[in-house]
């Protein structure tokens, strides 16, 4: 991502938002699938620590290194760190909390689609000034 | 534009809350270019102020509408600012093209 002036800063935080609450979704989706593994901990992230934690240091690398003379550009991008919560309920024999889940998975949904109805709208003003009102 | 909510007063948003003054015959012809130069720069403050909109959106600072609603006035004011531009090319070619 980094190094395009074309696309900037709320772009890629934007980017890295969607890619966080992809994740999280799947995290959300492998809760609700375990609801009745016995001895499952369900997890999750928090999305604006997670989100700060990706958007913070250096922008990862575009290119991969195959050869010792190639420039390095900066470092792998950094796999998403999902912090592990465990609330296991004291009368039930399930950890996994089918309504909260439930719940925080119409939250992520609204946040993806949010966050992409905001990223087509920004977009849009950059095309129409591009094709100087064309479109 | 009226500020949308006061941690907006973090960036420059141009006042223009307060009533003009009367128009003012020693300064009513503020040139063409003048009024061009403020029109882009409040054009380009309301997308400053609409990516800021959008982040804090992203991170439930903000409500959804007062992101959609910065972005909307980002998308229009964008959209004035290049039609006039097309509107002021299309009269200087017009007058290009004359013939005297």
């Amino acid at each position: 991502m980094g190094g395009h002036r074309l696309f900037d800063a709320t772009y890629n935080m934007m980017g890295r938002g969607l890619d966080v609450s992809s994740y999280r979704h799947s995290l959300i989706s492998a809760n609700v699938a375990n609801v009745d593994t016995i001895h499952y901990k369900p997890r999750d992230l928090d999305f604006n620590d997670t989100l700060q934690k990706a958007m913070a240091g250096p922008p990862p690398r575009e290119m991969a290194l195959t050869h010792a003379r190639h420039l390095d550009t900066g470092p792998p991008p950094d796999p998403i760190r999902a912090s592990v919560y465990d609330n296991a309920d004291a009368y039930h024999l399930d950890s996994v909390d089918i309504d909260e889940e439930m719940s925080n998975l119409v939250e992520n949904n609204m946040k993806y689609r949010t966050t992409a109805e905001m990223m087509m709208r920004k977009m849009t003003i950059l095309r129409h000034a591009i094709a100087e009102g064309g479109s | 534009m009226n500020p949308l909510d006061p941690r907006f007063s973090l960036l420059p948003v141009p006042d223009r809350t307060q009533p003009k003054a009367a128009p003012d015959p020693a300064f009513s012809g503020r040139s063409f270019s003048d009024r061009l130069n403020g029109a882009v720069g409040e054009v380009n403050t309301l997308q400053n102020v609409a990516d800021f909109a959008a982040e804090k959106v992203m991170l439930g600072e903000l409500d959804l509408h007062e992101g959609m609603m910065a972005l909307q006035e980002a998308d229009l004011s964008m959209r004035l600012l290049v039609q006039t531009r097309a509107k002021a090319l299309e009269a200087y070619k017009e007058i290009m093209h004359m013939q005297f």
